[in-house]
């Protein structure tokens, strides 16, 4: 009886300390996006609808860099745009009030939550490993670059629809 | 054998190149002097490049031959090659018959270079990333002109070797056992820059298409060169011979044969060596997985067994500037099938960490290719004083060959004096050699020859253990009995018996290059004879036996004990 008391404390103890770890990652991952730490270049024209970029995350793990790209990406459309290169054009943001963030907080908390609603316009276009050029250490942190593909008129659609940007024609 | 090489500087931008790019190569030849060279030039022509590289086989002369004290040489070689530059675009570019162009090699090839990740972002995308990477790869035509400086006989070698030897005092001619051809080459590598401001002016001034004909570009053209730069020189020599005895070859081949082996040996050479030294010819690639460390190169890259890559993280500062910090070595364990066009799925080839810290995804990995050569140099250990002494050996790497990792074929030697030893009493079925009561000095020798597998069992590699066995003989040499100095040529005195040694090495790689080894073994020793034949016989055997005399007329066992700073090559 003894024996399995101390096995279940032994276990209690490793499952809090991977609650502790695991939540760290996140707090670390969310700290991040919370500042908007990224930077966005085009990568090629994309299909119908699409946008081909690469984003550029920093972060100490490289894993947390990743995971935060597509987030970054979906937010970088919405709000920042980017620069075009040669042969693809640069594009600008689908909002061009400037303090749409704070003024739809509570949207926006919700739909770049884990797991929210960005993930449904955003793709990772690569064959499971970001190339050797897009891994930079920089100092103690790491730049990472993932190519991803945004569906821009998906999500144009349905901030459209949920009230936070306005339609294409509904300004005249 | 290479004879020496030469390097000039690439790449002198600040971001590291993590691309492989396959290179183009277009073997040009210098005119062949006479009737073997032309057996050797003909079959160079023909033969396949390496297929790490795409051949860029284009109808061109064979340079006149140049003096070598021509102070112009170097000068005739650039404008000559700068003259293929004109045909090797041609090529790329499909030029007809009506001077117009096309893209469809540049696509294909384009095509066949493109990574995995190439063709899913290709996918998503509207534009041709994949022709865009073709055009890249123009800038990555490399011409290659071969030189034959001397191509002679055996019989030739072996007058050569003669007449050197005869200004020495103990002259004796060499043995002349074996049949076939030597031949000394140089390889001059060039490249065509074919870089943005080369490819504007090339469409300006030449392009011309079925939609766009223009008969002035097309006369333009005929004059039409690019710039040519020297990259890396290198030479060496090969040969291409066998044993006069019949029984020693598996098929005797003619001395045609012989001759037409030597393009295969030359380009084999030229292409390690020039693969060490020119930039565009390193494998790249970025580190798919971790443990087992992945990466998605194959037989397209002509990846080898064994064949070695440096692992690197890409540190950035503050300006933008790139360097490549080492953090592991790795070698190749097994290779993907890869000789298609990606579609975004492809297996990766795996690799064994030999050396390093932690791996992780998306680490740059580049070839660094090694000959496979390894030196110990150490002490060995014994329960038999004559199996033991100054340790020295060589392992070449095998494992190419047999297609499976670690494999080494080695020679190993210990080598230890004798000083005032008492043997016991030693003879031969006909006579008396040492008695009991005599002092013997001289010396022991134990050399082996040995199979051995390198293996590792754990991820970063550091330790590696080393199971061998082999065959060896082992020998004393007496220079004192009694007394009564013997002299070196008396074959009574000279015994040796076979013996056979396994063990196993457990080896801590220290640097790439560098590995410390302890090697505890056990030999089974049999019974020694004379030089002149004659089986010893130990009829009382010494009441302490170090050196093995006791058991000198019969089998018998005993451990060893290795410890050697191994060098690799």
């Amino acid at each position: 009886m003894k024996k399995t008391a101390k096995v279940l404390s032994l276990f209690l103890i490793l499952f809090t300390c991977f609650g502790v770890t695991v939540a760290g990652q996140n707090k670390k991952a969310d700290k991040d996006t919370r500042n908007w730490v990224y930077e966005i270049e085009p990568v090629g024209v994309g299909t119908q609808g699409s946008y081909l970029i690469k984003v550029w995350s920093y972060s100490k793990k490289p894993i947390v860099a990743i995971e935060q790209a597509k987030k970054n990406a979906v937010h970088g459309i919405i709000f920042k745009g980017f620069t075009g290169i040669q042969g693809v054009p640069g594009q600008r943001p689908l909002t061009n009030n400037p303090n749409l963030e704070v003024e739809q907080a509570e949207f926006f908390k919700n739909f770049f939550a884990e797991g929210g609603k960005y993930m449904k316009f955003v793709n990772i276009t690569n064959d499971g490993s970001v190339a050797a050029e897009d891994r930079l250490k920089i100092g103690k942190e790491f730049k990472i670059g993932v190519v991803v593909s945004v569906n821009v008129a998906g999500l144009r659609k349905d901030l459209e629809d949920a009230g936070i940007l306005r339609g294409l024609n509904s300004g005249f | 054998m290479v004879l020496f090489s030469g390097l000039y500087a690439q790449n002198p931008t600040g971001k590291v190149n993590t691309k492989y790019l396959r290179p183009s190569i277009t073997m040009l030849f210098s005119q062949p002097k006479d009737a073997d060279e032309e057996v050797v030039i003909s079959k160079f022509r023909n033969l396949e490049v390496n297929s790490k590289f795409d051949n860029h086989r284009i109808d061109y002369p064979d340079m006149k031959p140049i003096e070598p004290l021509n102070l112009q040489k170097n000068a005739l070689i650039e404008k000559y090659v700068r003259g293929a530059s004109n045909p090797v675009i041609a090529k790329w570019w499909g030029r007809d018959a009506n001077g117009s162009f096309n893209y469809s090699l540049v696509a294909e090839r384009g095509s066949y270079t493109a990574t995995d990740a190439d063709a899913i972002i290709s996918r998503g995308s509207n534009t041709s990333r994949i022709e865009m990477i073709g055009e890249q790869l123009i800038d990555k035509s490399y011409i290659l002109l071969y030189e034959i400086t001397d191509l002679y006989s055996m019989e030739e070698y072996y007058d050569r070797q003669d007449a050197l030897n005869r200004k020495l005092k103990n002259y004796t001619p060499v043995k002349r056992t074996d049949e076939g051809y030597n031949c000394d080459y140089k390889v001059y590598a060039y490249k065509i820059n074919f870089n943005d401001s080369v490819a504007s002016e090339f469409y300006s001034r030449y392009w011309v298409d079925p939609k766009n004909p223009d008969k002035q570009k097309v006369a333009a053209w005929a004059d039409a060169t690019f710039p040519v730069k020297l990259i890396a020189l290198t030479g060496g020599s090969v040969r291409s011979a066998q044993s006069k005895e019949k029984s020693l070859n598996t098929k005797k081949k003619t001395m045609r044969e012989l001759l037409e082996d030597i393009p295969a040996n030359i380009q084999n050479n030229a292409v390690f060596e020039l693969g060490r030294r020119i930039e565009d010819f390193k494998l790249k690639v970025t580190v798919f997985k971790a443990y087992p460390v992945s990466a998605k190169l194959g037989t397209k890259e002509d990846l080898y067994i064994d064949q070695r890559f440096y692992v690197y993280e890409i540190e950035q500062d503050k300006s933008g500037n790139q360097k490549t910090n080492r953090k592991g070595v790795v070698r190749v364990k097994t290779i993907n099938d890869n000789k298609q066009v990606a579609t975004g799925s492809s297996l990766p080839s795996v690799f064994q960490q030999v050396d390093g810290g932690r791996i992780y995804q998306g680490m740059f990995m580049e070839s660094k290719e090694d000959y496979g050569l390894i030196l110990n140099i150490g002490k060995n250990g014994s329960s038999n004083n004559a199996m033991e002494g100054f340790n020295i050996g060589a392992d070449f790497r095998i494992s190419r060959f047999l297609k499976k990792p670690g494999w080494h074929l080695g020679i190993d030697a210990s080598l230890r004096s004798m000083k005032d030893v008492y043997a016991g009493d030693i003879g031969t079925s006909t006579r008396y050699l040492i008695s009991s009561s005599e002092l013997c000095s001289g010396s022991t020798y134990a050399i082996a020859v040995n199979l051995s597998k390198e293996s590792y069992f754990t991820r970063k590699g550091n330790v590696y253990l080393r199971p061998q066995f082999g065959v060896g003989l082992q020998s004393y040499s007496f220079k004192e009995v009694g007394g009564y100095e013997i002299a070196s040529d008396n074959k009574d005195y000279s015994w040796s018996s076979l013996y056979v040694p396994i063990g196993i090495g457990i080896g801590w790689n220290i640097t790439p290059m560098f590995s410390l080894e302890m090697k505890p073994g056990v030999f089974a020793r049999f019974a020694a004879s004379t030089d002149n034949k004659e089986k010893l016989i130990q009829s009382a055997a010494p009441v302490i036996d170090n050196w093995g005399f006791g058991s000198i007329g019969k089998m018998n066992v005993g451990t060893t004990n290795t410890i050697c700073l191994r060098i690799r090559f």
